[in-house]
């Protein structure tokens, strides 16, 4: 005890404002140019992916009071509503089987009818895996999921991920064990759309707070309040015909050449516990993908 | 040219130093993925501040930018934004630190508010958060919430500072 208190006692030191300033002109000017690299390029994806892969037990243990309270709450469901629940279950995939006959017979009409006009079948064999929702995060910064996958199952960047209702958003980072899906909420995400009523194209651009905002729609075209946007499939990242988001407001500003129009995701943004991950077709990959 | 002042020894702390970081970014963490809270100070940059202020061989500058680094990746912002504004509110911290550990709590928690609000400006300059109704009112009352957290962070570090040093 008597040694602690001497070896505590006789730190008198402090570091010099010389030292002081030149450290934090050093490490001011590093964290500016990363910021520029992070903008600009893609050269730090590998960086934060192994920033991530370190973080990665913080987040599982950070993870985990939630994980426990689920656990305890589906511990307590009585056996007569997990009874419900598989016969509701049961139901739905009965009714998905059926929408599936139709959906096979709809996919060769319409390869018939391509065939006849002499065009190329927009209905690409995308493959699709199911990842779980390990964490959802929505800061004033930032909207992301965390999934279960990662490098591991052959998750890459820029794939698509869909819930049962539409376009969820974005894979941004991979670690080889899980991956992060920025949102389409999220302020830094666009995505080019269209009127699935009337195919006008726009830009749908993440706001924040399960907002969104359609741009670039010019003044006077036909929108209202309830259309249905999906994906346009152009820009090469996002696939054509998911459906994404619905106008839920069109407002027209005096001398402004475009519509100010907000519309909410159609997909569960808040709810979703299982997701899909679209594997890009051959024919959507950006040659450049491979360099 | 080094001044002499009475403080603690990295080496006689370094393993409550580490967990005291580990576990901030967990809390941290915990707090971004719930559902409920979206506008908490961060807890590492006051755990962060609190050794800046008792630990004085070292800058801690190097510390602040691994760990805004690590708060980039976590919050998915671009990288070197968090370590930029831990790098700078630390080097303010320096600047003062002397006369800080000097101040009583209360007077400290007052500075933690001056300099939670300079770290909130620059997030807003720097990140630009999509903020609207009650989400403006959290972002702008933060740096409250961080003044009200210092007295709790930097009288459970001590005791365990303590009980490492003396038993």
């Amino acid at each position: 005890m008597l040694s602690a208190k001497r070896r505590f006692a006789i730190n008198l030191t402090t570091t010099s404002p010389q030292k002081e300033a030149t450290q934090f002109l050093a490490l001011f000017i590093l964290s500016i140019a990363l910021m520029v690299a992070d903008h600009y390029s893609q050269a730090l994806t590998h960086f934060r992916s192994l920033l991530l892969t370190t973080l990665d037990p913080i987040e599982r243990a950070a993870a985990l009071p939630g994980e426990w309270y689920d656990w305890f709450q589906q511990d307590y469901q009585t056996l007569n509503e997990v009874q419900l629940e598989n016969q509701r279950l049961k139901t739905e995939i009965l009714l998905l089987k059926a929408q599936q006959q139709q959906f096979s017979k709809l996919k060769l009409d319409v390869e018939r009818l391509n065939r006849l006009l002499g065009t190329a079948s927009q209905m690409d064999d995308t493959q699709v895996q199911i990842a779980s929702v390990s964490f959802y995060s929505q800061t004033p910064y930032t909207h992301f999921y965390t999934l279960n996958k990662g490098q591991l199952d052959q998750v890459e960047l820029n794939q698509t991920v869909i819930d049962a209702k539409g376009v969820v958003g974005q894979i941004t980072s991979t670690t080889p064990v899980s991956s992060r899906v920025r949102l389409i909420t999220d302020p830094e995400i666009q995505v080019p759309v269209r009127v699935q009523r009337n195919g006008q194209r726009g830009m749908l651009s993440g706001m924040g707070h399960d907002r969104l905002k359609l741009m670039f729609i010019p003044d006077g075209a036909a929108i209202r309040v309830g259309d249905l946007l999906e994906t346009s499939g152009l820009g090469h990242v996002y696939p054509e015909g998911y459906p994404i988001a619905r106008v839920t407001q069109v407002s027209q500003t005096q001398g402004r050449p475009y519509l100010s129009i907000q519309a909410e995701p159609v997909a569960e943004l808040n709810r979703s516990q299982k997701v899909l991950i679209l594997t890009r077709p051959v024919s959507m990959r950006d040659p450049h993908d491979d360099d | 040219m080094t001044t002499k002042v009475f403080s603690l020894k990295l080496s006689d702390v370094k393993w409550l130093w580490l967990a005291s970081f580990l576990i901030g970014l967990v809390l941290d963490t915990m707090l971004m993925i719930s559902a409920d809270i979206h506008n908490a100070p961060s807890l590492t940059l006051l755990i962060l501040i609190f050794w800046t202020t008792q630990i004085f061989e070292h800058t801690h500058l190097f510390s602040a930018f691994i760990l805004g680094l690590l708060f980039d990746a976590i919050l998915a912002s671009p990288l070197g934004a968090h370590a930029l504004l831990f790098v700078l509110i630390t080097f303010m911290m320096l600047r003062i630190r002397q006369s800080f550990k000097a101040f009583p709590v209360w007077q400290q928690s007052m500075m933690i508010v001056i300099y939670y609000a300079i770290f909130q400006a620059l997030s807003w300059l720097l990140l630009q958060p999509a903020l609207s109704g009650a989400g403006w009112t959290f972002y702008v009352l933060e740096p409250v919430f961080a003044g009200l957290l210092w007295p709790v962070i930097t009288m459970t570090l001590a005791r365990f500072t303590q009980k490492l040093l003396f038993h």
